[in-house]
């Protein structure tokens, strides 16, 4: 993972397999810019495996009471960190270092937006979402 | 040695175009022998998912990985009979059939029941420091077990891929489907399996056997077996290496120069001197061709090491270019004489050979730990030792392990309870096996011998899931886990015997795969794991990738959604294969990973995901018509919704992949200028090469359900 | 009564006179009607507005009953000026625990505009991204009938309308009230 060193790739995913909203950043800590640097092979993996990690999830969720999951699954140095709400919306961020509590306090603060999204009654359920709020989340904990 | 070449004809001129391509039956190396073991029903409960056949190649697979092997060491007259017939040696000539010996054979197990097997084998090797194969002997150290078969057979597969890809692109569509299915997994499992090198911590790839021949042409018979007797135990075998093994005697009878009579008297006269162990095998000196009356094709051995397998190819390619025949046929009382032969020596000498010998050191070693103490209180072996085996050792230490060479001698009770457990393994008799692999671990775990250790942990963990106990969870994480996990470090990190972790690692996997369920899982898991050892180069890599997603695969999940299932995780691995094989240049493989794991995304709304799928399509040449539509649908969907802010940027898309299909398509143009067109079941399409005129794109497609009779062809 | 009473009149009015419900349970059902509406008129945003407006005048016939109810109010009001202060200061506050800020007044004294600071109808919402709602439809529009309606049943017909929205971007939510004429004595119109 030399070269995306800590950059994140977050997505919330639908009832459907969909993804709702994709972001890709860098760390804010020590310094980042919070640019991402995923090299261009990474972006299509990083969504294959969080796709492919629902597959873990759905084992998980019945065993868990917890919404935050913690890392769920890992393809070689990469991890997947889960947070799965109520209506069965997965939230993950694609991550190479594991650190469950910053990415706890993004995923609380992210589910708290969700939840406002969700109350816009212009906005269905599994729709895609337009809005950038969620990067703020992101400069703040990771 | 020779083979066949019986390729249909009209693949022929296509192999003209190619200089690369292999002149070898394909289907022959690759079609594995369908087997009906006793065994079956082990696996009848767990690995339900899974189609009876392919449960059957598998097992099969393993078992004959396993087998006894059994050293040749005849004299130079009986080679002189054998090259007049067109072959090079006595060894070349019956190692095929050892590999099915002929009709059902049965052996006893530890207690007392017989177990009949359909498809027995045994595996012929020459004798030490006999020519060719000398070098397999002077292994002894770690080192063999990183052995250089592991980029030869890449290289076989790489061969035998692009053979196929070949008769794919010939139009001998109709094998696609067998071809890119899981046989090339096989065929490379096996050719992974077939070169076990000889070690000191296993004796798989010791002598249980050596067959010791001459022939009615030798002047002084009786002195020659004895000199090939001594020659044979005098070689350079290592030390550890148990030289206790059974000796066979034969007496290889020339029908076409020599009188029977004379030979039978000297085979009475043999057996006489040498016992039981012996045979009279009654073969012709003369060459035979194809239009001989009773030719028969010389059979062909699947176990060949990739070495060898390889070399062959090579030789026979060079011999294509001088237009030389290289069909190699024998006699049928050859043939049937040879069966014979092998049937009579596994049945009636090897095998009770080997059962004896298990009673005795079951008997005598394994009774007596388990009268003293049993496994359970874990007796401290050093005290065994210090009763048991002082006399033997001789030494100050009172392990009876050296350090220098990394081996026990044979003659040490650890030395025999691993040989008993392989034999018991051999025979099949999985849970004596079992139950002795799991007993020496501690013993070899004292001595600090860790690669007896690596490898009674490998074995402990195969022989388990062998005897088709139950795998609980418990089991998996407890057992399973740790040793793989421990047997793994000890190979890569303290011997660098990479082959031996690979072994270690394939072979459980398949085992896990079969169980089904979350044992499945637990296959990809170590699967994967196998691919981090980054050994070996790409073939192998893109064959266990498309593997992992078999894995999973496996695992259904339940209901109509599939809970719990590994569906997503399949078709992530099943595309990432397609990728490695695209880079490969085995674009029928690319293509079937990529037909496997194509439903999982139809219609994704994941924009990478989407166009890395494109892209695959466009870089296989895989054509279906129908997925390109909804692809299509769906990215116009995306450009309608694009108007707001989106994350990920899309705008470089659509141009890009456009003007790569049309380069792509202009390459083809040259490429396939005056082929015929062709018909693709797989692909359910037709591709029409350029038409006269020329102002045609030199690649059209179109489904079945449209009239292809009205274009212009 | 001063500016300042009245003040503390709403908030008293406020916390001890109304029952209380949960805001996201308003926001949410004002918002379904408004995206139920949209969705059944096909987005003909001038006609969900004119719904809304119609619904806001029949809750504004009522309201008024209750308003004057609860806030006990025995002084009428003297002028426009006063009506506009009740209204922002006792009226808002009452049922949505707001207080509009008072501005532009024209010169005859019979225009003015509210302010929102804050708007609980509003909270949450984003206006859909077809590319009209944004430049046609006033979410709040429902606020304008019930003024309108309000007003009429104490004798006064105005016209309420928004002029700007945060939600469709821009720097305030202002809603400009002006007042048509005094009713006197007549009976008010039928329902709507």
């Amino acid at each position: 993972m030399a070269g995306s060193s800590t950059s994140y790739y977050f997505v919330i995913i639908g009832t459907k397999d969909n993804p709702l909203y994709e972001a890709e950043f860098g760390t804010f800590k020590q310094g980042g810019d919070g640019v991402p640097k995923f090299r261009e092979e990474q972006r299509h993996m990083n969504q294959f495996i969080a796709h492919s990690s629902l597959d873990c999830i759905e084992d998980l969720q019945w065993a868990s009471k917890e919404m935050y999951l913690k890392a769920v699954d890992k393809f070689n140095n990469t991890w997947v960190s889960c947070f799965l709400t109520g209506g069965n919306i997965k939230l993950l961020l694609v991550h190479d270092a594991r650190s469950d509590e910053p990415i706890r306090q993004f995923f609380t603060d992210v589910y708290d937006m969700y939840c406002k999204t969700l109350m816009n009654p212009f906005y269905e359920v599994n729709m895609a979402i337009r809005s950038q709020i969620f990067k703020a989340a992101a400069k703040k904990y990771l | 040695m020779a083979v066949p070449l019986d390729l249909p004809p009209r693949s022929l001129s296509a192999m003209g175009t190619s200089k690369a391509s292999p002149m070898y039956n394909l289907r022959s190396s690759v079609v594995s022998t369908g087997s009906t073991t006793s065994l079956a029903s082990l696996f009848a409960g767990t690995g339900a998912s899974l189609p009876r056949d392919i449960v059957d190649d598998i097992k099969s697979v393993i078992h004959h990985a396993f087998v006894p092997h059994i050293a040749v060491h005849v004299s130079q007259d009986v080679n002189e009979i054998i090259r007049e017939k067109g072959l090079p040696d006595l060894y070349q000539l019956i190692r095929p059939y050892g590999e099915k010996v002929q009709g059902r054979i049965t052996a006893r197990d530890s207690q007392g029941s017989s177990m009949p097997f359909e498809d027995f084998a045994v595996r012929g090797r020459t004798a030490p420091g006999a020519g060719t194969g000398a070098g397999q002997w002077d292994g002894g150290s770690a080192e063999a077990m990183n052995s250089e078969e592991l980029p030869l057979v890449d290289e076989l597969l790489d061969l035998h891929l692009s053979h196929a890809e070949e008769l794919i692109e010939t139009s001998l569509a109709a094998e696609t489907e067998h071809h890119t299915g899981q046989a090339f997994y096989l065929l490379y499992l096996r050719k992974l399996l077939s070169g076990f090198p000889v070690t000191p911590h296993e004796t798989f790839a010791h002598p249980v056997a050596c067959l010791i021949a001459i022939s009615s042409r030798n002047l002084a018979p009786i002195d020659t077996l004895r000199q090939l007797y001594k020659t044979g135990a005098e070689m350079d075998i290592p030390g550890y290496v148990n030289k206790e093994y059974l000796r066979y005697y034969v007496l290889v009878h020339d029908e076409d120069n020599d009188d029977i009579q004379k030979s039978t008297a000297l085979f009475e006269q043999m057996k006489r001197h040498f016992g039981l162990h012996c045979h009279l095998l009654r073969l012709r000196s003369s060459l035979c061709i194809v239009s001989d009356e009773d030719s028969v094709p010389l059979a062909k051995s699947e176990w060949l090491p990739a070495s060898e397998e390889l070399a062959e190819l090579r030789s026979r390619q060079d011999d294509e270019i001088e237009g030389e025949s290289t069909s190699r046929f024998i006699h049928g009382s050859d043939e049937s004489a040879i069966k014979t032969m092998i049937r009579e020596m596994v049945a009636q000498s090897v095998i009770p050979f080997m059962e004896r010998n298990i009673a005795s050191w079951n008997d005598q070693i394994l009774s007596r730990r388990k009268g003293l103490g049993g496994r359970m209180l874990s007796f401290s072996r050093r005290f065994l030792s210090s009763t048991a085996t002082r006399s033997t050792t001789n030494s100050a230490t009172a392990s009876n392990f050296d350090l220098t060479t990394n081996s026990y001698d044979p003659i040490t009770p650890e030395a025999q309870m691993r040989k008993l457990a392989d034999w018991a393994f051999m025979l099949r008799d999985w849970k004596l096996a079992y139950d002795v692999y799991n007993t020496i671990r501690s013993d070899f775990n004292n001595d600090k011998a860790w690669l007896h250790v690596a490898g009674a942990q490998e074995m402990t963990i195969i022989s388990l899931l062998l005897t088709g106990q139950a795998i609980t969870p418990k089991l998996r994480a407890d057992t399973i886990d740790v040793y793989l996990d421990a047997a793994c470090y000890s190979y890569v990190t303290r011997f660098r015997a990479f082959y031996a972790a690979l072994r270690c690692l394939l072979v459980t996997v398949e085992l896990l795969r079969l169980a089904g369920g979350s044992s499945a899982e637990l296959a990809a898991k170590w699967a994967i794991r196998s691919l981090d050892l980054n050994v070996q180069p790409t073939v192998g890599k893109a064959l266990i990738s498309q593997r992992v997603g078999d894995c999973y695969a496996v695992r259904q999940g339940a209901g109509s959604g599939g809970w719990g299932g590994r569906r997503r995780k399949a078709a992530m691995w099943h595309i990432l294969a397609a990728e490695m094989w695209i880079r490969l240049g085995k674009f029928a493989q690319a293509r079937h990973c990529i037909d496997v794991a194509t439903p999982r995304y139809s219609g994704t709304e994941f924009v990478f995901i989407r166009r890395f799928l494109e892209q695959l399509n466009l870089d296989s040449g895989h054509v279906d018509l129908l997925d390109l539509g909804s692809l299509k649908l769906s990215g116009e969907k995306e450009a309608q919704n694009g108007g707001g802010e989106s994350l990920v940027d899309l705008a470089d898309g659509d141009g890009d992949v456009q003007q790569q299909q049309r380069e792509r398509e202009k390459e083809r143009e040259k490429g396939e200028d005056g082929e015929k067109p062709r018909f693709d079941r797989k692909r359910r399409s037709i591709l029409i090469p350029q038409t006269v005129n020329g102002d045609a794109p030199g690649m059209m497609t179109m489904t079945m359900d449209e009239s292809f009779d009205d274009r212009p062809l | 009564m001063s500016s300042a009473s009245r003040a503390r009149l709403g908030e008293e009015v406020w916390k001890t006179r109304t029952d209380k419900i949960n805001a996201e349970l308003v926001t949410l059902t004002y918002g379904s009607v408004v995206a139920q509406l949209c969705k059944d008129l096909d987005g003909d945003y001038a006609e969900v507005n004119k719904q809304l407006d119609k619904m806001g005048y029949n809750i504004g016939l009522r309201l008024i009953e209750d308003f004057l109810a609860k806030s006990n109010m025995q002084q009428k009001c003297a002028n426009f000026r006063d009506t506009a202060d009740v209204i922002s200061k006792v009226g808002f506050k009452m049922f949505l625990n707001i207080t509009p800020t008072i501005a532009n007044w024209n010169s005859d004294g019979k225009q003015f505009s509210l302010l929102f600071d804050e708007n609980p109808l509003a909270d949450f919402v984003e206006l859909p991204d077809d590319g009209k709602a944004q430049a046609e439809l006033w979410y709040s529009n429902m606020l304008c009938g019930v003024i309108r309606g309000a007003l009429e049943m104490v004798q006064m017909q105005v016209d309420a309308h928004f002029v700007s929205d945060l939600l469709r971007g821009h720097d305030t939510t202002e809603m400009k009230i002006t007042l048509v004429r005094y009713i006197d004595d007549e009976l008010p119109q039928d329902d709507e």
